[in-house]
């Protein structure tokens, strides 16, 4: 049998084992402006979680209050689609909400959305606020990066809220606001990790408010928070969760808002065609060259140690 | 556990292959790169942390340099005086002080993005050898897949349990969830400490036997260990 | 008296204090405790916080030695040294919410991170087509896996085809949760077991000393 090795001109099997990385890259700058240039509507299927998350965050009244844990901005990367419209249902039931941090960009992220109440920015989502007469301190309340600390500063929020919180970011007293009565997670009816970076439900606020007080908690994950979040939502912690990109997109479509998430639905299908597509095609060219290439390598290899 | 007997243990290939990770890097003339994690303390750092005291004390002993990227994250300059001080030590017992050059264990970022930026950077400026990639998150791939750009060896540590099947592929060894946080007594060979790794495996029968008990008696419709298990 | 901190019995006695400050109120209720307990925490937290002033020292160290020495790529230390002292006199001055201040943080550096996180899609296509070989049997099963799962997640292929959904709900309710619990007990186990290591002395890496 030839030596496919030495075979010289150009071998099908070893071309598709080998692409070349710059091929690969301008198919994915092809289907990404392709897809957005020329969209196709598709239909979209409801997941489980969405529906469960969707369940709860309808069930909001104006008097409720919704704690928020705000996303990172490469989180929010991911899943700025069911961050925008988890805020907007929000707005629009009219319930409280408080925002809190434990990493620095998280407030950068929430004011590009919700405005900056400091400066007067407006935000994605200011028209709709003007729109609903959703306004900081009546409505909601930003406290900054609070749950710095650890688990304890979980625990003190959980039993103890007015011990631990005094003022909002800016320094305001929250006496006076929605805020003064909450005495601890028991007066919250809901928590929403918006963009968490891992699984949630064993996390801190799983632990102290959803397990102790049996807080309604939801998540907005990225991919890989997906799967380890599962497991917390059988056992009850965890009621919903948003798959990342793909859960917010049915967010949008159940609430009547398209955005980021629907508008990207072509680009996720092609995107995965495309990944499938290169696994079998590298199996191909691996079964069809690659293969023998290492076996003849090592073969030679042996014969020359010899 | 009769004494001077070292519990089985079984291969942590992963591991195993930092020795000759080290070795390969020296015969090509490159450096090894290593990160140990962006976060401050957390288990998975403290792990890494002992890693990179096996890694810089090979690197101490064949005259290689080992570069640390840090960063990634605000509290990421709290461990950066303790992994300073490992590298350092470690060139300084093997009467190598000389050779420790601070700036091969550059604050990049506490950014996480610029972070990824500046490692990926680090990677293609300066063609490490091997790369052994710490607990990193979205950015894990990024640098095993430059490494294998660069033709290093890549040792992986599987943080996540969606990150592990991903970098199982595509890094060369990787180190699946407890293997990376039994990395320092493995690494060590010392008796106390691998005597805890036993502990481990005892603690995870008695999860199993749980789990089996419990499956039996919710069948039997005794909720007994979901009840003792309940929080 | 530096020399006195750096001795590991007496950084191993400050750890297991810490701990024991920390651990005890969570079975002792005991307000004194507590109170101590939680501005440990806050010290910890700020601590924490600032660390960043010491990252600009570090980096800005580090960037001036390279631009003296003129060592590779110093012209780019040497610009983000001008930046990172720019943009920080621009907020201290004129004040974080500044327009000259928060345009290069949000349309530059933001913009810098969005494009950096969406290099992950190329790395993963990259992967893609190099590393995902079914060399043996499990490599085999594990890629069929992938390409149903990943079937099922497009969400066009529901308009033609239900059994990708089927087999995905399959493979992550059995196979999927499964490999996460398995995980998550033994990273439960073992960082106990660690950090019981770390406290007894025995993972002296943790406090920068060799072993």
């Amino acid at each position: 049998m030839k030596n496919m090795v030495e075979k010289e001109g150009f071998n099908l099997f070893k071309a598709m084992a080998y692409i070349d990385r710059k091929y690969l890259f301008l198919m994915v700058f092809i289907i990404t402006i392709g897809s957005l240039l020329f969209p196709i509507s598709i239909p979209i299927q409801i997941g489980k979680n969405t529906n469960l998350y969707y369940s709860y965050l309808s069930k909001l009244k104006s008097t409720d209050i919704v704690m928020w844990k705000g996303a990172t901005f490469r989180s929010y990367m991911e899943v700025k689609s069911g961050y925008i419209a988890t805020l907007r249902v929000i707005i629009e039931k009219g319930a409280k909400l408080v925002a809190m941090y434990d990493e620095g960009d998280q407030q950068s992220v929430f004011q590009m959305v919700m405005g900056n109440p400091s400066t007067g920015a407006s935000g994605i989502l200011t028209s709709l606020m003007e729109q609903k007469n959703y306004k900081y301190w009546d409505n909601y309340i930003d406290l900054g990066m609070v749950l710095l600390g650890g688990e304890a500063t979980y625990v003190s929020l959980a039993r103890n809220f007015q011990g631990y919180i005094h003022n909002d970011y800016a320094g305001r007293p929250i006496q006076g606001s929605f805020l003064e009565n909450v005495n601890g997670a028991a007066d919250f009816a809901m928590i929403i990790d918006s963009g968490p970076l891992a699984g949630i439900g064993g996390d801190f606020l799983g632990r102290h408010f959803a397990m102790d007080y049996k807080v309604v908690y939801l998540g907005n994950m990225i991919g890989v928070g997906i799967a380890p979040t599962q497991t917390y939502i059988e056992t009850g912690i965890v009621k919903g969760m948003l798959e990342s990109g793909r859960g917010g997109a049915e967010l949008e479509y159940l609430i009547g808002a398209p955005g980021p998430g629907l508008a990207a639905l072509n680009v996720m299908t092609l995107g995965h065609y495309y990944f499938i597509a290169l696994i079998i095609i590298g199996n191909i060219g691996y079964f069809g060259w690659e293969r023998k290439a290492r076996r003849e390598e090592e073969i030679r290899a042996g014969g020359q140690k010899k | 556990m009769r004494r001077g007997k070292l519990p089985y243990l079984r291969r942590v290939l992963a591991l195993d292959v930092i020795e000759d990770a080290v070795g390969r890097s020296t015969e090509m003339g490159r450096p090894i790169l290593e990160s140990y994690g962006t976060v401050a303390f957390d288990q998975f750092v403290i792990a890494s942390l002992s890693t990179l005291s096996y890694v810089a004390r090979l690197a101490a002993k064949v005259d290689n340099r080992v570069i640390v990227p840090i960063g990634g994250n605000p509290g990421s300059m709290i461990t950066r005086p303790v992994a300073v001080d490992i590298v350092k030590s470690a060139y300084e017992a093997e009467g190598k002080g000389e050779l420790f050059n601070e700036n091969d264990m550059p604050f990049l970022s506490y950014e996480f993005f610029s972070f990824a930026a500046g490692y990926v950077g680090l990677i293609l400026r300066e063609r490490p050898g091997a790369v052994i990639v710490g607990p990193e998150t979205a950015d894990a791939l990024m640098y095993v897949e430059e490494a294998n750009a660069v033709g290093a060896l890549t040792i992986a540590t599987g943080y996540y349990i969606a990150n592990v099947a991903v970098l199982a592929c595509a890094a060369n060894y990787v180190m699946i969830g407890e293997e990376a946080l039994a990395a320092g007594a493995y690494l060590s060979k010392e008796q106390s400490r691998i005597t805890s790794l036993r502990t481990v495996d005892i603690f995870k029968f008695l999860a199993i036997v749980l789990v089996v008990v419990g499956v039996i008696l919710v069948q039997l419709k005794n909720n007994f260990i979901i009840d003792l298990l309940s929080i | 008296m530096s020399s006195l901190f750096r001795r590991k019995d007496i950084m191993i006695t400050i750890v297991a204090f810490c701990f024991g400050l920390v651990i005890v109120p969570y079975f002792f209720d005991i307000k004194e405790l507590n109170t101590y307990a939680n501005n440990l925490s806050k010290i910890v937290a700020v601590v924490t916080t600032s660390a960043f002033v010491i990252s600009l020292y570090a980096q800005s160290r580090r960037n001036l030695i390279m631009v003296r020495q003129r060592s590779k790529g110093w012209p780019y230390q040497g610009f983000q040294l001008i930046i990172v002292f720019l943009i920080a006199a621009v907020g201290l001055i004129l004040g974080q919410a500044s327009l000259p201040y928060k345009w290069p943080i949000e349309a530059i550096q933001m913009s810098g991170s969005t494009v950096f996180y969406s290099i992950a899609t190329f790395y993963m296509i990259s992967a893609g087509a190099r590393a995902f070989r079914a060399r043996n049997t499990k490599a085999l099963l594990f890629l069929l896996s992938a390409v149903l799962v990943m079937l099922a997640q497009a969400p066009m292929t529901e308009l033609y085809m239900s059994w990708p959904a089927t087999i995905r709900a399959f493979l992550g309710d059995t196979f999927g949760k499964t490999a996460t619990r398995i995980f998550a007990i033994g990273l439960a186990i073992s960082g106990i077991v660690l950090g019981v290591r770390t406290l007894l002395g025995k993972e002296p890496a943790t406090l920068g000393l060799q072993g």
